[in-house]
C-alpha cells in the first residue's frame, strides 16, 4: 500500500489540507501528489512541461479529480487521461462541489470510474474520503498494467 | 378565516394598430358625405312641401315631385347612415338604429297598402291637401320606391351585424337598390317609362332615384365596424389571425365574384326578355304593314277589274278583257290574304264578313257586264244599269276597306309607339346593367383592395411580432445560460469556502480541544453551524432553480398514489411519529411527474414538519369542485400560521416560524409556486395559528 501514489488535482489548498487531513486522520498515509490546475496534472501524467524528464513508470493508483480547475478544466484532463494509452486505465475519481446532472452524465460519459460530491460538513467529508481511500487503494484491484 | 390567492397568468394587452391606408383616406369622407346630401334632399323638399314651391318638390322642372314621406325617409336614411361611423356613440348607434328601422316600417306598409289595393296610406299623413294638387297628382310615394327604402333599410339594419352572413345580405340589399335607382334614372334620360314607373302607379322621381344611389354608394363606402373581428389586427395569435384575414379576402373576392355573376346573368335576362319584347314588336309592325299593303292591293285589284271592264264594254277589245282578269285575280288572292292576316282581329274579321259578299258580288255584276257586252253588243242603256249597281257596291266595299285600313293605321301607330318604348327600355336596360356591373366591380376592387391592405398590414404586424418573439427568445435563452453558470457556479464555488469554514473550525475543535474553553468551542461550533445551514440554503436554492429547468413533460398522473408514497417515505424517516393520514384514491391530474413529485413532497413535507408538535396529528390528501373546477387540497391539523403573512408565503427564502420553532430555509413554497405556474394552475392557503393549514392548488392540464 505504501507504493501507492495519489494523484490530487485540486485548486484550493483549503481542499487539498482538508482532504489530506481527512485521509490522515483514517491512516491512509500514502503519497499524494497535488496539482493545482488541468495543465500541471496533464505535465505530470505525461512528463511533459515543468515534469519533463519524469519517470513515467510511476503513476498514480488513483486519480481524484476536480472539475472546476484553471487552464484546462476537470473533464478535459479526464478526456486526455482516457484518449491516453499511458493512462486510460487509469481509476480516477471525480471529487467535486457540483451535483449538476450534466457534469455527472459528462464525466461518467468521459469514462469516470466513480463520482462523489465534497459535502459541506468536514464529517461527512472526512467520512467520504475516508472510504474512497480505503476502497480504491485497499479494497480496488488496481488496472492489469499497473500492478507492481 | 380568509384566503390568499396567487393567480397566474399575464394580462395581454390589446392595442389598436389599425391605420387607414393613406391613399384610400379620402374614401373615408364619402360616406358621411351621402348621409348629408340625403338628409339635404329631403329638407329641401319638405320646403318645397310646406312652401308649395314646385321647383323644389320636384329639383328639375316637368318632373315628378318627390312625396313628403319620401323626403321624410332620405333625412332619417342619412342620419342611420351618418351614424354607421366607427366613432359614433352607443345613443347614436342605437337612434341610427331606430331612423333605418322606422323608413323599413314606411316602405313595407306602402308596399301593403298597394298590394292590398289601398289608396290611403303612410305617404299621405303630410300635406295631404297639398297632395292632391301638385303636377302628375295625387302625389303617393311609388311602390319601386316604397320597395327601395325596404331594402335599404334592412341593408342598414345589417350593416353592423356580428355575422358576415348578414352583412354580406345588405350588400346585396344595397346593389339592388342601386340597380333600381339606376334603371329609373336610365329611364328618365332614356324616356323609357317603364324603367321608373310600375304600371299605372305613381313613377319614382328623378330626384329620389338619384338620392337611392348616393345613399347607397354611401352605405357601401361605410366599413363594416363589426367587420374588424375577420380582418382585425389587434387580437388572437398571429397564425390565425392571418388565417382570418386570408378567409376575409377570399370571401370578399368569391362575394364579389357571385354578385357580379349575378348581376351579369340578371342584366342578361333582363336584356334578352327586352330585346325578345322589341323582336315581337318589330314583327307586329312588320305585320300591320304587310296587312296595309294586302288592304291596298284588295282596293286596288278591284278598281282595276272596274276600269277594265270599263274599257271592254266601250272598246270590245280583248285586251282590256285581260287586266280584268289578271286585277280580279288579285283581288281575290289579296281577299284571302287579309282574311288570313287579320284571323287574330275579331273586328276585323267581322268587316272581312261583310267584304266577302260585297267583293263576289262587286266581282260577278263585272262578269255579267261582260257577258252581256259579249252576248249584245254594247247596250248603253243596260250598261249604265249594270255600273250604277256596281258603283254601289264599290263604295260599300271602299267604305269597308277604309275602316279596315284606319284601324290597322291606328294599331300601326301604337305598335311603333311600343316599339319605340321597347327599344329604349332595352338600351336602357343593357346601359343600367353595364353601369351598375361597373359600379359592383369597382365596389369589389375597392372592398378586395382595403381587405388587401388590412391583411398587408396585419402580415406586417405579425412579421414584427416575430421579429420581437424571436428577439426575446434569444434573450431569454441568454438569460437561461447566464443562469445556469451562475448556478454553476454558486454550486461550486460558494461550497468551497463553507467546507474550509466548516473543516478548519472542526479541525481546531478536534486538534486544540484542549486550548479552547467551553465559550470558545460554543462559538466554534456555532460557525460550523452556519456552515452547514448555508450549505442546506446554497443546495435548496439550487434545487428551486433546478426543478423548473429542462423539458416539461405531460402525463396522466396518480396524485393519490404519489402522495402515499411521499408520506411512506416521511413515516420512514420519522418511524416513531404517529400522525393519522387521509388520502382520496383515484385522484389523478396531468403534469410533469418530476415537478409534481416535489410539489406534492414540499407541502406533505411541510404538513408533516408542522404536525410535528401534535400529539394526534392529522394530513389529508383530497379533492373538491371549486367553480367546476377540480382543486386538490393538502390540509394537516398542525402550527398553521398568521394569514396577516400570507402574502410573504411564497416568497423565497421566507419563512414564517422562528428556527428553533421549524428548520427550513424558506425555498419550499417558493419551488411549489414555481411549479404551480409551469402547469398554469393557481395556488392559495388558508390558515389559523395552531389551528392548521390548507394548502390549494390546480393543474391546469391545458397549459401543460
Amino acid at each position: 500500500m505504501d507504493n501507492k501514489i495519489i494523484l490530487l488535482v485540486e485548486d484550493n489548498p483549503d481542499d487539498e489540507a482538508l482532504t489530506k487531513r481527512a485521509l490522515k486522520q483514517n491512516q491512509i498515509l500514502n503519497q499524494m501528489i497535488t496539482a493545482r490546475d488541468g495543465a500541471e496534472a496533464l505535465d505530470w501524467l505525461f512528463g511533459t512541461g515543468r515534469h519533463a524528464g519524469r519517470d513515467l513508470s510511476v503513476m498514480p493508483t488513483v486519480i481524484l479529480l476536480d472539475l472546476k480547475l484553471p487552464k484546462i478544466d476537470g473533464l478535459e484532463v479526464l478526456q486526455r487521461i482516457r484518449s491516453d494509452p499511458r493512462t486510460k486505465l487509469l481509476p480516477v475519481v471525480v471529487l467535486t462541489s457540483s451535483k449538476e446532472e450534466q457534469d455527472l452524465a459528462q464525466s461518467y460519459t468521459l469514462g469516470a470510474n466513480s463520482y462523489m460530491r465534497k459535502p459541506v460538513d468536514f464529517a461527512q467529508f472526512a467520512d467520504a474520503i475516508k472510504h474512497l481511500g480505503l476502497y480504491w487503494l485497499v479494497l480496488n484491484e488496481p488496472p492489469p498494467t499497473l500492478a507492481h | 378565516m380568509t384566503t390568499v390567492e396567487h393567480t397566474t397568468g399575464t394580462a395581454v394587452g390589446s392595442e389598436d394598430r389599425r391605420t387607414a391606408t393613406p391613399a384610400l383616406a379620402w374614401l373615408a369622407y364619402l360616406s358621411p358625405a351621402a348621409a348629408l346630401l340625403s338628409a339635404t334632399v329631403g329638407s329641401i323638399v319638405l320646403v318645397g312641401w310646406t312652401f308649395s314651391m314646385p321647383r323644389l318638390m320636384s329639383m328639375l322642372p316637368g318632373l315628378v315631385p318627390m312625396n313628403p314621406a319620401s323626403a321624410v325617409c332620405f333625412i332619417l336614411a342619412g342620419f342611420s347612415l351618418w351614424s354607421r361611423r366607427r366613432a359614433a356613440s352607443p345613443l347614436i348607434c342605437r337612434a341610427g338604429w331606430a331612423c333605418a328601422a322606422i323608413v323599413g316600417l314606411v316602405g313595407l306598409l306602402r308596399l301593403l297598402s298597394y298590394a292590398v289595393g289601398w289608396d290611403w296610406c303612410i305617404d299621405q299623413v303630410l300635406y295631404s291637401e297639398k297632395l292632391q294638387h301638385v303636377a302628375f297628382g295625387p302625389n303617393r310615394m311609388a311602390p319601386n320606391t316604397a320597395l327601395n327604402f325596404l331594402l335599404l333599410s334592412a341593408a342598414l339594419l345589417f350593416w353592423n351585424n356580428r355575422l358576415l352572413v348578414m352583412r354580406r345580405i345588405g350588400t346585396g340589399l344595397v346593389l339592388l337598390t342601386i340597380l333600381a335607382s339606376l334603371l329609373a334614372i336610365i329611364g328618365y334620360i332614356n324616356g323609357a317609362n317603364s324603367l321608373y314607373g310600375i304600371g299605372s302607379f305613381m313613377p319614382m322621381a328623378l330626384h329620389t332615384a338619384g338620392t337611392f344611389v348616393v345613399l347607397s354608394v354611401g352605405l357601401l363606402l361605410a366599413e363594416h365596424p363589426t367587420a374588424d373581428s375577420d380582418i382585425g389586427v389587434d387580437d388572437g395569435p398571429g397564425k390565425g389571425r392571418g388565417r382570418a384575414r386570408r378567409g376575409s379576402l377570399e370571401r370578399s373576392i368569391a362575394f364579389g365574384f357571385a354578385a357580379a355573376l349575378f348581376m351579369s346573368v340578371a342584366v342578361g335576362v333582363a336584356a334578352f326578355m327586352s330585346i325578345a319584347r322589341f323582336a315581337a314588336d318589330i314583327q307586329w309592325n312588320d305585320h300591320t304593314r304587310d296587312l296595309l299593303l294586302s288592304i291596298g292591293d284588295l282596293a286596288s285589284g278591284l278598281k282595276d277589274a272596274e276600269s277594265g271592264v270599263r274599257a271592254f264594254v266601250i272598246s270590245g277589245e280583248e285586251e282590256h278583257l285581260r287586266h280584268y282578269r289578271a286585277a280580279a285575280d288579285v283581288a281575290t288572292a289579296s281577299l284571302k290574304e287579309v282574311r288570313a292576316q287579320t284571323i287574330d282581329n275579331p273586328s276585323q274579321q267581322r268587316r272581312l264578313d261583310d267584304l266577302g259578299p260585297l267583293v263576289d258580288r262587286r266581282l260577278t255584276n263585272l262578269r255579267f257586264t261582260i257577258e252581256s257586252r259579249q252576248a249584245r253588243g254594247f247596250d248603253p242603256a243596260h250598261h249604265a244599269a249594270l255600273a250604277r249597281e256596281g258603283e254601289g257596291l264599290m263604295d260599300a266595299a271602299r267604305a269597308l276597306l277604309a275602316q279596315m285600313r284606319g284601324e290597322e293605321e291606328s294599331l300601326l301607330k301604337s305598335r311603333s309607339a311600343s316599339l319605340d318604348s321597347s327599344t329604349r327600355t332595352t338600351v336602357g336596360v343593357i346601359i343600367g346593367g353595364s353601369g351598375l356591373a361597373f359600379v359592383l366591380v369597382g365596389f369589389s376592387g375597392f372592398v378586395i383592395r382595403r381587405d388587401m391592405g388590412a391583411r398587408d398590414r396585419a402580415e406586417r404586424h405579425v412579421r414584427e411580432l416575430n421579429q420581437h418573439l424571436d428577439q426575446h427568445a434569444a434573450q431569454l435563452e441568454a438569460a437561461n445560460k447566464e443562469l445556469e453558470a451562475f448556478s454553476y457556479s454558486v454550486s461550486h464555488d460558494l461550497r468551497a469556502p463553507l467546507r474550509s469554514i466548516d473543516g478548519f473550525s472542526k479541525a481546531i475543535l478536534e486538534d486544540y480541544a484542549d486550548k479552547l474553553d467551553a465559550d470558545g468551542k460554543d462559538h466554534l461550533r456555532r460557525v460550523c453551524g452556519a456552515a452547514d445551514r448555508m450549505g442546506r440554503l446554497i443546495d435548496d436554492m439550487l434545487n428551486l432553480s433546478r426543478v423548473t429547468r429542462g423539458e416539461q413533460r405531460s402525463e396522466t398522473l396518480d396524485l393519490s398514489a404519489i402522495a402515499r408514497t411521499v408520506l411512506a417515505e416521511l413515516k420512514n424517516g420519522q418511524p416513531d411519529r404517529c400522525v393519522d393520514v387521509t388520502i382520496d384514491g383515484g385522484i389523478t391530474a396531468e403534469g410533469d411527474p418530476r415537478m409534481v413529485r416535489a410539489l406534492l413532497d414540499n407541502l406533505l413535507g411541510n404538513a408533516w414538519k408542522f404536525t410535528s408538535k401534535r400529539p394526534n396529528a392529522r394530513i389529508e390528501f383530497s379533492s373538491v369542485e371549486m367553480d367546476g373546477q377540480c382543486v386538490f387540497r393538502v390540509r394537516d391539523n398542525g402550527a398553521g400560521f398568521d394569514m396577516a403573512y400570507s402574502n410573504k408565503l411564497f416568497g423565497t427564502f421566507q419563512r414564517l416560524h422562528a428556527m428553533e420553532e421549524f428548520s427550513g430555509t424558506g425555498v419550499g413554497l417558493a419551488t411549489v409556486k414555481r411549479i404551480i405556474i409551469r402547469h398554469g394552475g393557481r395556488v392559495w392557503a388558508e390558515a389559523e395559528v395552531d389551528k392548521g393549514a390548507t394548502f390549494y392548488f390546480t393543474l391546469n392540464s391545458s397549459k401543460v
